[in-house]
């Protein structure tokens, strides 16, 4: 692992958010109102619950609001006035996150700022600073070590990682951004005692997540690919309740749309998702994407063969949300799997 | 120093000039830009789409429908057929828009200097193809280029689009235009039958030619059939893509087609260009 290690005592991370939220807005889990855990701004330090597992809400409100105003209008008999909404000031900082969930929250930006016409709103991410809390243990449908490796996705995308380790936590800082945020933690050098602990812990995350095969990108066209019976069988079990894409770190889909209120109304934004029928459905009724196989074939695709092609990362860190809270069982990690092993089986390789 | 990053949704101000009905659910709404630098150094590229805004009802994709030859004005043809589309039919002369574009990749006309021409257009699919025709068919343009043939049909007479404007095509130099109507009625004294059957029947030569096409799925299918059996190359066929789109900048995800965005890296692309790809569209 990269960066300077401190540590940091189990009883002082209270006075570390309170210190960061002293000077920036910061995002950490936390009860929510719903009485469930999630990740939100924080208002009070000591409500910030390291232990608090926000597997339920999506990483992505972050950086993109459920509902996002792209900009007001006022409506008058001359015509409309344009009105800039203002954008999040100062700087913010996501604490507490996975590195799953911070890497697919970098890797979203490639997105934003491709093209011709980049979206400056969609790379505010950018500037968010992330300290990162690595997993003791794997929840059931973790494949981070899979898809990589959680701690490259650490080095990838955190200002500064925090190790749980016995009495507190170890913290790598990783860049000068990160080097601030642990300035006003009050953590002091760590020894190579907890140095070692905490590797101890990197280590024994990937051991722990299910060692049947790693499953990176697709080597391989679309059109290779398209007609695999894998997405067939498995979109054939899905119900396009789309709660695989809402809550996902890495999609970034989305709708625009208009809200008229009295005289004026606002352009929003807001998630949309590839697992619905209307997402590609043309005015003439014309559906290129046709069925839910097309829909996930769509979502494994752009994750573990489009992304890579554009970007050199998968869309995907292995979170493992999607699989956890699908109605009906379907997994990305074994549609690729499945995808994989056919694709080995048809070139007469046998996979390992 | 870098400019502080625009918002790309913010669309420009613009005003209905005139309405054209052109069906009874089709009509094609010239519009002129409310900031008067932007109204006269607009440039696109004929192919090219634009986010049309009905403050209040929201924003659809259209390509636009007049000639970048023509100036101070831009035009878009739509047909009556969602919320949008409805708002904007509701539309006359002086009411306000929005404008974001021109988006995407136009017909690569520069590549094809001193070549016949081949446009074979369905129903509401023509006013992409009209962009370029018109472009080539103006008189600065005309000479860069060959023979042009505009093989066009509709379900019926009723559904033709531009009609106004087939006698200009007709009294055009090295111009053709060919119609036909699925079914005509009892004042249609021109052709029946399917488009990809006109096609050959005209039976364009392809010799240093290329064609055009537009229109619905079904149409595009044989008109493709057809073009290959009259020897047409892949790379001498071109078509634009009528995918959904909402941001039209590559963003919002929905008109992606394995690696590309049919509004970044099309709308138009070469048949060659598609065979490379998975036909999600």
């Amino acid at each position: 692992m990269k960066g300077t290690p401190l540590f940091l005592p189990g009883d002082r991370v209270g006075s570390w958010v309170g210190a960061l939220a002293g000077s920036s807005t910061v995002f950490g889990p936390q009860v929510g109102s719903s009485g469930r855990p999630e990740f939100a701004l924080v208002r009070d330090p000591s409500a910030v619950d390291l232990s608090l597992d926000a597997r339920r809400a999506s990483i992505r409100e972050l950086w993109m609001p459920q509902t996002e105003i792209l900009f007001r209008y006022r409506l008058d008999s001359q015509g409309a006035t344009l009105e800039a909404v203002p954008r999040p000031e100062g700087s913010r900082v996501a604490f507490g996150i996975r590195p799953c969930e911070a890497a697919a929250i970098r890797r979203v930006t490639h997105v934003f700022r491709q093209g011709k016409h980049p979206d400056p709103l969609g790379l505010e991410a950018e500037g968010m600073a992330i300290v990162g809390l690595y997993c003791a243990s794997p929840r059931r449908t973790c494949f981070c070590a899979q898809v990589g490796s959680p701690v490259d996705m650490a080095e990838e995308a955190c200002d500064v990682l925090m190790t749980p380790i016995s009495g507190g936590h170890v913290l790598h800082v990783m860049t000068d951004r990160g080097g601030s945020l642990a300035g006003v933690s009050g953590a002091a050098q760590a020894t190579s005692d907890q140095v070692s602990a905490a590797g101890a812990v990197h280590a024994g995350l990937i051991t722990a997540v299910p060692a049947d095969g790693a499953i990176g990108a697709l080597e391989a066209t679309a059109l290779e690919v398209w007609a695999s019976e894998v997405f067939a069988d498995q979109g054939a079990r899905c119900i396009g309740c789309g709660v695989c894409t809402f809550l996902c770190p890495a999609c970034h889909c989305f709708d625009i749309l208009d809200e008229r209120q009295g005289t004026g109304g606002a352009r929003y934004r807001c998630w949309d998702s590839c697992q619905f029928d209307h997402f590609t459905l043309h005015a003439s009724r014309h559906n290129p994407r046709h069925d839910q196989a097309a829909r996930l074939r769509q979502r494994v695709l752009h994750k573990f063969l489009y992304m890579p092609q554009e970007f050199g990362v998968t869309g995907c860190t292995g979170c493992g949300r999607c699989a956890e809270l699908c109605p009906v069982g379907i997994s990305i990690r074994q549609v690729v799997a499945d995808v994989r092993a056919a694709m080995a089986q048809e070139q007469g390789v046998t996979v390992a | 120093m870098t400019e502080p990053a625009r918002n790309p949704y913010l669309p420009a101000l613009a005003r209905i000039d005139q309405v054209f009905d052109e069906t009874y659910d089709i009509k094609t709404f010239r519009m002129v830009f409310e900031d008067e630098a932007l109204r006269e150094g607009f440039t696109y590229e004929s192919g090219q789409f634009a986010e049309v805004s009905v403050f209040g009802h929201g924003e659809a994709t259209f390509d636009i429908s007049s000639s970048p030859s023509q100036r101070g004005f831009i035009e878009f043809t739509i047909k009556k057929v969602g919320k949008v589309t409805t708002a904007l039919h509701e539309l006359g002369p002086g009411s306000q828009v929005g404008i974001r574009g021109p988006y995407g990749h136009g017909w690569p006309l520069a590549s094809w200097e001193g070549k016949d021409l081949v446009f074979v257009g369905g129903g509401v699919g023509l006013p992409p193809l009209r962009t370029c025709f018109n472009e080539v068919l103006a008189p600065e343009n005309r000479a860069r280029f060959g023979a042009v043939t505009i093989i066009y049909g509709a379900r019926s007479p009723q559904d033709l689009v531009y009609t106004r404007e087939f006698e200009q095509y007709r009294q055009a130099e090295r111009t053709v235009l060919h119609l036909t109507v699925d079914k005509g009625d009892e004042s249609w004294t021109g052709r029946e039958g399917f488009v990809p059957q006109l096609l050959d029947e005209v039976a364009p030569s392809p010799d240093n030619a290329v064609a055009l096409t537009v229109g619905p799925p079904i149409m595009i299918k044989f008109v493709l059939q057809g073009l290959s059996k009259l020897g047409f190359a892949d790379e001498q066929i071109f078509t634009n893509l009528e995918n959904r789109m909402k941001c039209g900048i590559g963003k919002c995800g929905r008109c992606n087609v394995a690696g590309k965005f049919v509004c970044v890296d099309g709308p138009v692309f070469s048949l060659a260009q598609l065979k490379q790809l998975p036909t999600d569209y």
